[in-house]
């Protein structure tokens, strides 16, 4: 891997951050609804036009958008994202708590994905056609249908409420970390189920894929062993695609914490983010809008290092 | 790749295994309740929702505060008041010895003058400084004396002003300090402080050792002491699992707000509840300014088309009723009229109606415009009106767009249900210069109900107004819904009032 390889990756970065800003900027602008019409609340009606006039005004929302557009693009470069509208804290202060417990989530929830799906997926392509093979897919296709949304009431339900061994809610004493974990057990689950029904799919066809080529079966043709040939060459070479679904389902994992958050009352990105959008907080969108498009890039930058990492020819390309 | 997984298991497993039980609760008795929403702001003349306002009222003394069982005022940071006989002076004799929390000074008239200065300031964007624009002076006589002339009599300015969200005294040291994040950083001189506060997950308040005084009833009963030392509130945003937590124990006191929720806390035999109408109803607000909906045939035979009791019994669950709905003031407010006209169920005259006025299938569909909150009431409506015979169309938006429909009048039919406290409140949008095309048709009777002072005279003018809506029916109502607080058993002192949830922590007890 060399450094033009990663410069180059790095610097698709700029106009796709830039692009994602600036879509939603004008999108949530030019969707129906107003900030001014949630801070007055009922009170809307009971309030004088020049009152509300005057409340838009102070917020600079009375000036064309291209004015707005360019006052926060200077602000935004001077790392100013602006204030929350709806309590006037700073957006940076608004995020920053919820940054850690969101990334905590999607990382938990992956390794959940992983540690079952891929198993699961390689032993059901390993032992084709049987028993295992049948029930790992069955379990994959009802894990893949069910909403996390019950999923997550269910696991409540089950383990904090029939069986209360678990935290039903919050995320536990921040900075205490057996505390943090033992309230992201039901969470990571409820996330991660999806993904490892999804992993498990993709790891069994890409398994069976591969062990089906020339390679494999010179492999066992030069009497290797069975562990070796499935190890060191068959699931090094399947890695390719679920690399890449891994990659791909980690933004889903965080696009998806939002329904876990919700229920399981868990500070984080993804509730910030839906309560904004609902009371048209705009400077709030857009900062959770540039964290969510920096932590994308930073996956995809990651995916292809892991590419180049696995296979030379993606080096040499 | 078995024994990878089986490491990861292991992991998790002993993490689990060693990780400590939360911390233990600190010395004194702490009030666990859980909400679906974290605050916006505390800062008072900024507040226009749950649950900031309930907790505004634990941590915030107004001149004059509502007593416990209604919506009447008695004195509270003042000792005693007098108001003039022409309604336009109030002079107000304030406590004295009384503490900001957190060594933030002593309460005098100065800090009257600058709470109601600081409402008119543009830069705090408060939505109640047309009302306390009413007040032409603010005369400091003393420390402990202060006096307010109004420009005009307001009937209701104690109870719709004073008592209110723009009445609370804030500290203007702590204001000073802590600029516009004075509503993260509350300093009143209630009975209870914020002590810390992790945004979206809790808000711990304790409780304030040198509060002035604790003489409603209830405390009077307790020695005069409060016996709640610290309140957790968790921030939990689906009420079912608040419900759930509730019955594990894991939460001592919630208020309520859906229908499944109430479900689940009403056949729990380990939580209690209270259950008490609130002061408004839920009704569909129509564009009468504009056809079909100008027709009040078409307006009675909507309502005649509803079964009032079959849908609070089964889409709310039980938590409503439809006593008092009738009349756009409610019982327990100012010059409510029980006996004003009503439209209740009948198929068979809503048909005849709307054939009267021409209305069916074939016409332009009628728009309901709802929040998301509301679809189940939405869907019950339109099965009760497409019955009936009329054609109907449900928009369901999201509460930005909801709220922008509202103020432009872009509906035919709108779901909502404003709670109000004082009977001008009620009467507000039903001017013409509210929302267009509503309704708009007795400005002069508002007008005249809200300059009168004398309490008999503005009766009978209110009576007027609300026989003359209710035979109108700009808005037909549906039910009257329930403020709804579940509570563990062993935890007593929760006032019930159908003015707001009041969370006076400092008349509750809990046994732990």
């Amino acid at each position: 891997m060399n450094a033009a390889y990663l410069v180059r990756r790095f610097l698709v970065f700029v106009p796709t951050i830039t692009g994602a800003v600036t879509l939603v900027f004008i999108v949530i602008r030019l969707a129906p609804g107003s900030p001014i019409d949630i801070i007055l609340g009922d009170f809307k009606d009971v309030t004088p036009r020049e009152t509300v006039a005057r409340i838009v005004a102070s917020y600079g929302l009375d000036q064309p958008l291209h004015v707005q557009y360019a006052r926060y693009v200077e602000r935004a470069l001077r790392g100013d994202l602006g204030f929350s509208l709806m309590n006037d804290r700073p957006v940076l202060q608004v995020l920053a708590p919820h940054l850690r417990p969101t990334l905590m989530l999607a990382f938990a929830g992956l390794l959940v994905a992983v540690a079952i799906g891929v198993p699961a997926g390689v032993a059901a392509a390993l032992r084709r056609n049987t028993g295992t093979d049948y029930g790992v897919m069955t379990f994959a296709v009802l894990w893949l249908s069910a909403p996390s949304f019950w999923l997550s009431i269910l696991l409540v339900y089950v383990f904090g409420y029939l069986v209360p061994v678990l935290p039903m809610f919050g995320g536990g004493t921040t900075g205490d970390l057996p505390s943090e974990l033992r309230y992201l057990v039901l969470p990571a689950i409820a996330i991660g189920s999806r993904s490892a029904a999804l992993l498990a799919r993709m790891s069994r066809s890409s398994t069976l894929e591969i062990m089906a080529q020339d390679f494999v079966r010179t492999a066992r043709a030069k009497g290797l062993a069975g562990r070796v040939v499935v190890y060191k060459h068959a699931l090094r070479n399947a890695a390719m695609p679920i690399v890449t679904v891994i990659g791909l389902d980690l933004a889903y994992l965080v696009g998806g914490t939002v329904v876990i958050e919700t229920v399981f009352a868990r500070p984080g990105l993804g509730k910030t983010l839906i309560d904004a959008i609902n009371n048209r907080d705009y400077p709030v969108v857009q900062g959770c809008i540039l964290v969510f498009a920096l932590g994308i890039i930073v996956v995809n930058f990651l995916t292809d290092v892991a590419y180049a990492l696995l296979d030379p020819r993606v080096r040499f390309d | 790749m078995r024994k990878f997984s089986l490491v990861i298991v292991a992991l998790l497993v002993a993490a689990l295994a060693f990780a400590p039980a939360p911390a233990p609760a600190q010395a004194g008795k702490t009030l666990r309740m859980g909400y679906t929403a974290d605050f916006v702001t505390l800062d008072p003349p900024r507040i226009t929702t749950m649950p900031d306002y309930p907790i505004a009222m634990n941590i915030f003394s107004g001149l004059v505060r509502y007593k416990q069982d209604g919506l009447g005022v008695e004195p509270d940071l003042a000792q005693r008041y007098d108001v003039s006989k022409d309604g336009l002076v109030y002079t107000f004799w304030l406590r004295r010895g009384v503490k900001f929390h957190k060594g933030f000074g002593d309460f005098t008239a100065r800090d009257v003058k600058y709470s109601f200065e600081r409402v008119l300031d543009p830069a705090l964007r408060s939505p109640y400084a047309p009302q306390m624009k009413l007040i032409k002076s603010i005369d400091i006589i003393n420390d402990y004396q202060v006096r307010l002339v109004l420009s005009e009599p307001y009937a209701d300015f104690l109870p719709a002003v004073l008592a209110f969200r723009p009445g609370y005294i804030v500290s203007q040291k702590a204001v000073e300090q802590f600029g516009n994040q004075f509503g993260s950083n509350p300093i009143g001189t209630g009975p209870y402080m914020v002590e810390r506060y992790v945004p979206r997950q809790e808000i711990v308040f304790a409780q304030f050792g040198e509060y002035f005084g604790r003489f409603r009833a209830g405390a009077r009963r307790m020695g005069g002491k409060a016996q709640i030392d610290r309140v957790l509130l968790r921030i939990i945003p689906q009420e079912t699992v608040v419900a759930l937590a509730l019955a594990r124990g894991e939460l001592d006191y919630a208020p309520i707000r859906t229908a499944a929720a109430f479900k689940l806390i009403r056949n729990e035999a380990s939580i209690g509840h209270t259950a008490t109408p609130v002061l408004g109803r839920r009704s569909l607000w129509g564009m009468n300014g504009r056809a079909p909906l100008t027709d009040v045939r078409l307006r009675r035979a909507l309502s005649h088309a509803i079964n009032h009791k079959e849908f609070v019994d089964a889409v709310e669950e039980g938590m409503g009723t439809t006593e008092g709905m009738w009349s756009e003031i409610p019982p327990g407010v100012f010059g409510h009229a029980p006996d004003t006209p009503q439209f209740t169920f009948d198929l068979a005259k809503a048909r005849a109606l709307l054939r009267e006025a021409g209305v069916g299938p074939q016409t332009r569909p009628l728009q309901i415009v709802f929040r998301d909150t509301d679809r189940a009431f939405a869907q019950a409506i339109r099965g009760y009106w497409t019955r009936a015979g009329a054609n109907l169309q449900l928009v369901e938006v999201g509460s930005a767009p909801y709220e922008a429909r509202r103020v432009a009048g872009d509906f035919d039919y709108l779901i909502t249900g404003p709670t109000r406290v004082a009977p001008d409140q009620f009467l507000l949008p039903l001017q013409s210069d509210s929302v267009p095309n509503f309704y708009g048709q007795i400005d002069n009777l508002i007008a005249a109900q809200r300059r009168e002072v004398d309490p008999e005279k503005r009766r009978a003018i209110l009576r007027q107004i609300q026989t003359r809506i209710s035979s109108d029916l700009p808005m037909i109502p549906v039910f009257r819904p329930y403020y709804v607080t579940a509570f563990r058993k062993g935890v007593t002192g929760d006032v019930a009032n159908t003015f707001y949830w009041l969370w006076y922590w400092e008349l509750m007890d809990v046994t732990q």
